[in-house]
C-alpha cells in the first residue's frame, strides 16, 4: 500500500536517489530534505513552493494536533501547519 | 512646484501576518483591524497621506506569499501592481522570517517597481538572536531597507522619508535583475525577444523580462491575455517543455528553486543568527507545549471559550445598570421637556426607549471584543485553528474557515467577507452558508435580557449553551451544504503559526473601538428606524384615549401584522409581541431587543424589561424564543454581504430559506422537550 502510493510518486517526480520517506512519515523532532513534490495538480506545487516547500529544504517535525492531523513543521525559520494528506506528496531523504 | 503634482501612489505589499495593517494604521493615521493571524485585510484600501508637500495615496493590499495568482487575493495584488502602477512598492517582510519573506520581494522586484523594504518587527528579530545588516540587503534588492517596530511607531519616520525620496525618483529607478540558471536564461532571452517585437516601445526591458518570466512560470491569466499571439505562446511551450526533459523539474519549480537559491545566499550573507536559543523562543515552545498538548489543547480551548463569555456577562453587569440608570435619567430629563403631545410619544416611547434598549449592551459587546482581540493579537487563534481543522475538517469545512466563523462570533457579515481566504470556491460557499450560524454579537442582547429574565445565576451558563448550539449548528448545516452543493475537491490545508506576541494595547483598543462604533452606528442608524417604525405601527390607526392599552395595541397596525404572523409561531408558544420582535429582526438582531423595549415602553404597569419579560412566557418557551432568534434569517446587511460573495440572489435566497427551516424545528423540539421536562 505504502511502496505502491511512493511508487507512484516516484513515477512523477523521475528518478530519486535516496528518497524513502514522505513528509509525512517524519517522526517528532526528526529532520529531513525535501526532494520532490509528487503532485500533478500545479497550483498545489506552486503554492507548496511559496511556502519555502522546495528541492533542498531543510524540514523538522515539530508536533501533531490532538487529532492526529494537522501537524506543524519548522523549516526555514518559521512554522507551518500541514495536512497529513498534503504531506504526503512531498518526498523526503531523511540521514 | 509641488502643488501641481499628480497624487503620488504607494502599495503596501507583504507576506500575510508580517505587520502590514500596523503600518498602514501608522502610516496614515487610520485604524483598520489588527490581528495576528493571516488575511485580515481583504480589499484594497486607499487612504490618502499628505506628507511633506506631496499627496501620498497608500493601498494596503492583501497580505500575499506570491504574485502567482492561486488566490483571490493574489490575484487582486498581483493585478493591483500590474495595473494600478503604483510609482512605490512597499514591501514588508516580517524581519525574523527574512527567507520566506524574501520569495515575494524577489517576485516584486521582478515587476520593475521601485521598492521600499521595510523590516517589520526588528525587535522580535533581535529577540531572538537574529542580526540583519541593512546596508548589504539594499544593496542586493536596490531599494532602501527601513527597519520598524509598526506596533510602537519605531521607524516609520524613517520610512515615511524613504517613500517620499523613491517617488521623487521613481522615472530613473532601475531594478536590480536576478539572475536564473543558463539554460532558464536562455529560455527567458528568447522569449523577450518575440515579446519586444510584438510590443514594441509599450514594454522597457524590466517589464518584458517579467512577461517573460510570468509565461514561463505558466500565470494561466498572463498566458490567457497572449494567446493571441501564436509564436509567442508556442516559444514558451516549447521552452518549458525543453526545460522540462532537459532537468527532469517543471518550469515554475526551477524557477522557484532559482529564487530560493538566491534568496539562500542573500540570507546567508546579510543575516547573523546567534545560534542559542533565546528566552523569546522557549516561551513559544513552552506555551505550544501546554496549549498544543495532545490531551490538554482542546480542553483549554474550550475553556478559554467558555471563560470568554462567562466574563462577558458578569463583568458586563455593572456597566450596563450604569448605562439603563443613566439612560432613564436622560429620559425623563426629555419627558419633563416636551410637553404630552404625539412628539414627546415619539421620542420617550419610541426612540429613547429602543435605542436605551439596545444601548445598555455596549459593555458586553466591547468586552467580547477585548478578548477576541487579545486572543488574535498573541497568535492563540491560529493554534485555534491548528487544533481545530481535524474537527473542521469531518464537517465538510476548511480549517481556514474556523477564522471567518470565529470573525462570526462578532458580525455575520464580516465573517462572509472574510470566507475569501479559502481558495476553492466549493469550500468558500460552504464557509459562507454556515457562518450565518455564528452567534454574532448582535444577538447577544437577546440573550442577556432573556437569560436573564429568566435564568437568574444561571444566565451565563444559558448564553454558553446558546453559543454552543450555534457552533453545532452551523457544523451540521456545513455538513449539509456539503451534501447540496456541487462536488469538488478539499483545498490542502496551509498556515503559518506565528511566534507568540505581546498583544499592543494600542492595537487592542482601535479593535475594540472599531465594534464599539460599528455598534454604536447601529443603534444610530438601523435601530433608531426600526424604533420609530414600531412605534408609528403600533400608535396608529389612531383610537380614542379611553381605550385600554391592551386593546389599543391589539387593534394597531403592529397588532394586525402580528395576528396574521402568529399562528405560525404559536406551535412554539410564542405570543403576538414575539411575534413582532422577531419581524422586526429581520432588520438586525439587536432590534429585536428594542423591539421589545417599545412594546413593553407602552404599558406603563410594568417597570423593568426584564420583570415585564419573566411574566410573558414560561422559561421553556424562552429558550425556544432564543434558539429561533440564534437560527433565523441572517440580518439584512448579512443577505446583502452573502448575495456579493457567493455571487447572486441564489445563494441569499438558499441561505434565508433553509435558516427559517432550521430556525423553527429546533425551536418547536427545544420548546417540546422543555414543556416535558418542566
Amino acid at each position: 500500500m505504502v511502496a505502491a502510493h511512493h511508487k507512484k510518486i516516484l513515477s512523477k517526480v523521475g528518478p530519486v536517489t535516496g528518497a524513502e520517506r514522505t513528509l509525512a512519515d517524519l517522526g517528532t523532532g526528526e529532520k529531513g530534505i525535501v526532494v520532490g513534490i509528487g503532485l500533478a495538480d500545479d497550483t498545489l506545487k506552486r503554492r507548496l513552493n511559496a511556502f519555502g516547500i522546495i528541492r533542498g529544504t531543510e524540514i523538522v517535525l515539530d508536533r501533531t494536533a490532538p487529532m492526529g492531523n494537522p501537524r506543524t513543521y519548522t523549516l526555514l525559520g518559521y512554522r507551518l501547519s500541514l495536512r497529513n494528506e498534503d504531506a504526503r506528496n512531498i518526498l523526503m531523504r531523511v540521514e | 512646484m509641488t502643488s501641481c503634482k499628480r497624487p503620488v501612489t504607494a502599495m503596501l505589499v507583504g507576506n500575510p501576518n508580517c505587520g502590514k495593517t500596523v503600518l498602514f494604521n501608522c502610516l496614515t493615521g487610520d485604524h483598520g483591524t489588527v490581528a495576528n493571524y493571516s488575511r485580515v485585510t481583504v480589499t484594497p484600501r486607499t487612504y490618502p497621506l499628505k506628507h511633506s508637500g506631496a499627496a501620498l495615496h497608500i493601498v494596503d493590499l492583501p497580505g500575499i506569499y506570491t504574485l502567482n495568482g492561486c488566490l483571490p487575493e493574489e490575484r487582486a495584488g498581483r493585478d493591483a501592481l500590474h495595473f494600478g502602477h503604483p510609482e512605490v512598492v512597499i514591501n514588508v517582510l516580517d524581519a525574523g522570517n527574512l527567507h520566506r519573506s524574501l520569495f515575494l520581494t524577489i517576485q516584486l522586484v521582478e515587476t520593475g517597481r521601485p521598492c521600499v523594504f521595510v523590516l517589520n518587527m526588528i525587535d522580535e528579530a533581535r529577540s531572538h538572536g537574529i542580526e540583519i545588516n541593512t546596508a548589504a540587503l539594499s544593496a542586493a534588492l536596490g531599494g532602501p531597507v527601513i527597519e520598524t517596530v509598526a506596533v510602537d511607531g519605531v521607524g516609520v519616520p524613517a520610512l515615511s522619508t524613504a517613500i517620499t525620496e523613491l517617488s521623487h525618483r521613481s522615472e530613473s529607478w532601475r531594478a536590480p535583475i536576478i539572475l536564473y540558471d543558463d539554460d532558464l536564461e536562455a529560455a527567458i532571452a528568447r522569449i523577450q525577444a518575440i515579446i519586444a517585437e510584438l510590443h514594441p516601445a509599450t514594454l522597457d526591458a524590466g517589464q518584458s523580462r517579467w512577461l517573460a518570466i510570468k509565461l514561463l512560470e505558466g500565470d494561466s491569466e498572463f498566458l490567457e491575455r497572449e494567446s493571441e499571439h501564436r509564436a509567442l505562446i508556442d516559444e514558451v511551450r516549447t521552452a518549458c517543455h525543453a526545460l522540462e526533459v532537459h532537468h527532469g523539474e517543471d518550469c515554475a519549480s526551477m524557477i522557484a528553486h532559482a529564487r530560493f537559491r538566491f534568496i539562500k545566499a542573500l540570507v546567508g550573507d546579510v543575516q547573523s543568527v546567534t545560534s542559542t536559543p533565546t528566552a523569546r523562543s522557549r516561551l513559544t515552545r513552552r506555551l505550544d507545549d501546554l496549549l498544543l498538548h495532545r490531551f490538554l489543547g482542546l480542553p483549554i480551548l474550550a475553556g478559554l471559550m467558555w471563560l470568554m463569555f462567562q466574563a462577558t456577562f458578569t463583568l458586563g453587569a455593572l456597566p450596563m445598570a450604569w448605562i439603563d440608570t443613566a439612560m432613564h435619567w436622560l429620559t425623563d430629563q426629555v419627558a419633563a421637556l416636551i410637553p404630552p403631545s404625539l412628539i414627546h410619544d415619539l421620542v420617550v416611547n419610541g426612540i429613547m426607549a429602543g435605542v436605551g434598549g439596545t444601548i445598555v449592551f455596549l459593555p458586553n459587546i466591547v468586552i467580547l471584543f477585548f478578548f477576541m482581540s487579545i486572543l488574535s493579537e498573541t497568535g492563540y487563534l491560529a493554534r485555534a485553528a491548528f487544533l481545530l481543522d481535524r474537527l473542521m475538517n469531518s464537517f465538510g469545512l476548511h480549517g481556514k474557515a474556523l477564522i471567518p466563523l470565529i470573525m462570526g462570533f462578532g458580525c455575520n457579515a464580516t465573517a462572509v467577507m472574510a470566507t475569501r481566504t479559502i481558495e476553492s470556491q466549493r469550500s468558500r460557499l460552504i464557509a459562507i452558508l454556515a457562518a450565518p450560524y455564528v452567534s454574532c454579537s448582535a444577538r447577544l442582547p437577546v440573550f442577556i435580557l432573556f437569560a436573564g429574565a429568566f435564568f437568574g445565576d444561571w444566565a451565563g451558563t444559558v448564553v454558553f449553551a446558546l453559543y454552543a448550539t450555534s457552533v453545532a449548528v452551523a457544523l451540521g448545516s456545513a455538513i449539509l451544504f456539503d451534501r447540496l452543493v456541487v462536488a469538488g475537491k478539499d483545498e490542502p490545508f496551509l498556515m503559518e503559526l506565528p511566534p507568540y506576541r505581546r498583544p499592543s494595547p494600542g492595537s487592542i483598543c482601535h479593535h475594540v473601538w472599531d465594534s464599539a462604533e460599528d455598534f454604536l452606528r447601529k443603534v444610530g442608524g438601523v435601530i433608531i428606524v426600526g424604533s420609530i417604525a414600531i412605534w408609528f405601527l403600533q400608535q396608529y390607526p389612531t383610537m380614542p384615549a379611553t381605550t385600554p392599552v391592551a386593546q389599543r395595541l391589539e387593534q394597531s397596525y403592529l397588532g394586525q401584522i402580528a395576528a396574521t404572523v402568529t399562528p405560525v409561531f404559536a406551535p412554539l408558544g410564542f405570543g403576538w409581541k414575539d411575534s413582532i420582535a422577531i419581524l422586526t429582526g429581520l432588520l438586525s438582531k439587536e432590534v429585536v431587543v428594542s423591539s421589545y423595549a417599545v412594546l413593553n415602553a407602552t404599558d406603563k404597569d410594568s417597570g423593568n424589561l426584564r420583570e415585564a419579560l419573566s411574566g410573558g412566557m414560561t422559561p421553556p418557551v424562552a429558550i425556544s424564543f432564543m434558539v429561533f432568534v440564534l437560527l433565523y434569517a441572517p440580518c439584512l446587511s448579512t443577505v446583502a454581504v452573502i448575495r456579493r460573495e457567493a455571487g447572486g440572489w441564489r445563494w441569499a435566497g438558499v441561505s434565508f430559506g433553509v435558516s427559517l427551516v432550521i430556525a423553527w424545528s429546533l425551536a418547536f423540539i427545544t420548546a417540546m422537550v422543555g414543556g416535558f421536562l418542566v
